[in-house]
């Protein structure tokens, strides 16, 4: 049997999902988290169900391509259960009387149950009940009230034989409905409401968004610095290394063996970023230098997609984001991106046209440095002072505008408006966003660390086997005259194709001046994206769009990359 | 005559394209025009038929003919409006909130 939640988003259908599952999924407050269907398997009675959950929908005529999944998925299901806003009832029926009309046994669940009273809501369960003539049960996902309730009704499911209405009849419907099972009370604004107000007027809200941007950079960047400071850095430093140097002391340290595994050392200790060993760089890149800038990195910004900030921050930006074919909801795509580009890829299905995917998914590829690049980009330009790292960030931030500029002015095609709700603010639970930044973190682990031991001994056979030697001298000219960089740099550009993390490290042996340093990280950044991101890209934009992409990736940084050599001073 | 500036009989009420309302105006929404005439540039056509469906999106948001609909905030420049209907508040663009007719309450 399957079970399909289906309802508006940002409804918590997640929420209900995780509840009825046991299975973690992300949740977030805004609408469009879920941007594809999750399959998981609950108990009903005795028996056992397998349950769906469906990107949120405000109607079965789909806007975007998010949205069309639910309304193909529809057909699947035995019974629906609709979870329903219980702050926003009139436009939540909508779809239920939509789905009533398909016939499917169905339940709603009334969710959000616990925010109707300080909203001064009073809804009238039992003629909902009637009137729908199906189960309806009140709950409170998050903190689990009413599911109990929830499963053991779902066997009351029914299908009233609802006609088919039109739009007229069902707002018709609609309203006669609200007005006999609810009642709203007139109440005085909270606090939160007035910080709401704050966050998204120009005047007060610009400020607070710079604020909140700048808070958020320092407390990732702090706190990433502390973990690698405090905890890694000694622990690889001064236990791993001595450890595994002395494990393989019976090796000739000019041996193959020894090269692959741990590399060049200094003083016994291994040269853990540069090295290239599979058991030095290999671990010591993805565990001390990358995940502790991703973990500080999911924890902040799961802070803020819970609040329910981010969109607040698309009505702000969304002046800006027009102007190159976007809309504001396309920030939620490109700060994902900057954890990493899969789920910042994936999540550009929340916009409607497909112009504006390929503009978005083009813009996180060139300008939108991973949560592993950036922390490399730290740990590499830091070195060398502030001033590198926000000139790199300056670069990367001008290419977006400007190239998505470009790209507006080429495509053909319409440029739909924004058109969101902006949810109210939430008190974030502290358990659900650990579990939330735990879930993005393991994910980070088992996705990224066989990629990274991978890119690291491709990178080692293309060095033993002589083919970087080939290769540079071949496109060396290439890279001496029009990058000014070492003919060397093409190794770490053929590695960023597996770990963008694991080229950053192979630029270090290669002596380059800060300069150079600026324009090889940049080049990294924009050529290409890695093969997980080109997989999903591949699979969004297809292979003549992708191909097109990736054009425009070459070609942008043969004119960044040259210019950028004949124009910086340093 | 347009809709822009229409004096109402009595002189107190009359109507305004919600993206001609200031910030704090209220009224009554009172027609949603669909948007008709060529499909901007090109041959692209959006999702599903694109503008052709807006009237029923903002419908399907909550944005409705008889509902009250309060100016929240407007962003410079052309940004989009916040508005609050019922117990939502909502953004849309300007070209969108042009289509939008309200009767607006003095």
């Amino acid at each position: 049997m399957k079970v399909l939640l289906v309802g508006n988003p940002n409804v918590g259908k997640s929420v209900v999902f995780a509840r009825l599952t046991g299975v973690n999924v992300i949740t977030s407050n805004y609408p469009g988290t879920t941007i594809e269907f999750i399959r998981g398997s609950m108990k009903i009675g005795k028996g056992s169900a397998e349950l769906i959950d469906t990107p949120g929908t405000y109607s079965l005529e789909p806007r975007c391509k998010a949205e069309e999944v639910t309304a193909k998925m529809l057909d699947e299901g035995d019974i629906i259960i609709n979870v329903v806003d219980a702050t926003n009832l009139e436009r939540n029926l909508y779809l239920t009387l939509e789905l009533l009309e398909r016939k499917i046994p169905m339940i709603v669940a009334l969710n959000l149950w616990d925010d109707t009273k300080h909203r001064g809501i009073e809804i009238d369960v039992e003629k909902l009940e009637k009137r729908l003539g199906v189960p309806v049960v009140p709950t409170a996902a998050i903190t689990g009230m009413g599911i109990k309730e929830l499963v053991s009704r779902i066997p009351e499911a029914k299908a009233p034989g609802v006609h088919k209405h039109s739009d007229e009849e069902r707002w018709a419907d609609i309203g006669r409905t609200v007005d006999e099972v609810q009642i709203v009370r007139h109440r005085h604004h909270t606090l939160l409401e007035r910080i709401e107000d704050a966050s998204v007027r120009p005047l007060t809200g610009i400020p607070i968004a710079l604020l909140i941007l700048f808070l958020t950079f320092q407390l990732i960047v702090v706190a990433g610095e502390f973990l690698i400071g405090n905890i890694l850095d000694p622990f690889f430093n001064g236990i791993y290394g001595p450890w595994i140097v002395g494990l393989f002391s019976e090796f000739p340290s000019d041996g193959i063996v020894y090269q692959l595994l741990i590399g060049r050392t200094t003083a016994g200790i291994p040269e853990f970023t540069e090295s290239l060993g599979l058991l030095t760089t290999g671990l010591y890149v993805p565990l001390a230098v990358v995940l502790p800038f991703v973990l500080s990195f999911y924890l902040m910004l799961g802070l803020l997609e819970d609040i329910g900030y981010l969109p607040r921050l698309a009505v702000l930006v969304d002046n800006v984001m027009h102007r190159i074919g976007l809309h504001g909801s396309a920030i939620v795509p490109s700060l994902l991106g900057l954890g990493c580009n899969v789920p910042g890829a994936l999540s550009t299905r929340i916009l409607e046209t497909k112009e504006q995917r390929f503009i978005a998914l083009t813009l996180i590829s060139i300008a939108v440095p991973c949560a592993a690049q950036q922390s490399m980009i730290f740990g590499i330009l830091g070195k060398l002072g502030v001033e590198y790292i926000l000139l790199v960030y300056g670069i990367l931030a001008l290419l977006y505008v400007t190239v998505g500029y470009i790209l507006n002015k080429l495509l053909p095609g319409e440029r739909p408006e924004i058109l969101m709700e902006i949810p109210p603010y939430r008190r974030p639970d502290a358990g659900a966003l650990l579990k939330k930044t735990m879930m993005r973190v393991r994910g980070f682990v088992t996705g990224a660390i066989p990629y990274v031991l991978f890119g690291v001994f491709v990178a080692n056979i293309l060095y033993l086997s002589g083919i970087i030697d080939v290769l540079s001298s071949l496109l060396g000219p290439v890279f001496i005259v029009w990058f000014g960089i070492p003919p060397d740099a093409i190794a770490a550009l053929l590695i960023g194709f597996l770990r963008k993390d694991v080229a950053m490290g192979m630029l270090l042996p290669l002596g380059m001046t800060a300069k150079q340093l600026v324009i090889s990280t940049v080049i990294l950044s924009i050529y290409f994206p890695c093969i997980a991101t080109f997989t999903v890209m591949l699979k969004e934009l297809g292979p003549k769009r992708m191909l097109k992409s990736a054009g425009i990736m070459l070609l942008t940084v043969f004119i960044v990359g040259g210019l950028l050599n004949i124009i910086l001073p340093l | 005559m347009t809709a822009g500036s229409m004096s109402w009989s009595s002189g107190v009420r009359m109507e305004k394209r919600l993206a001609e309302m200031k910030e704090g105006e209220k009224g009554r929404i009172v027609r949603i025009d669909e948007h008709r005439g060529p499909l901007g540039r090109g041959k692209g056509r959006g999702f599903m038929g694109g503008r052709c469906h807006q009237r029923r999106n903002l419908q399907t948001l909550g944005i409705r003919e008889g509902k009250t609909v309060e100016i929240h905030s407007r962003q410079p420049a052309g940004g989009p409006i916040v508005i609050k209907i019922d117990n939502m508040t909502l953004t849309l663009g300007r070209m969108m909130a042009g289509r939008i007719i309200v009767e607006v309450q003095e």
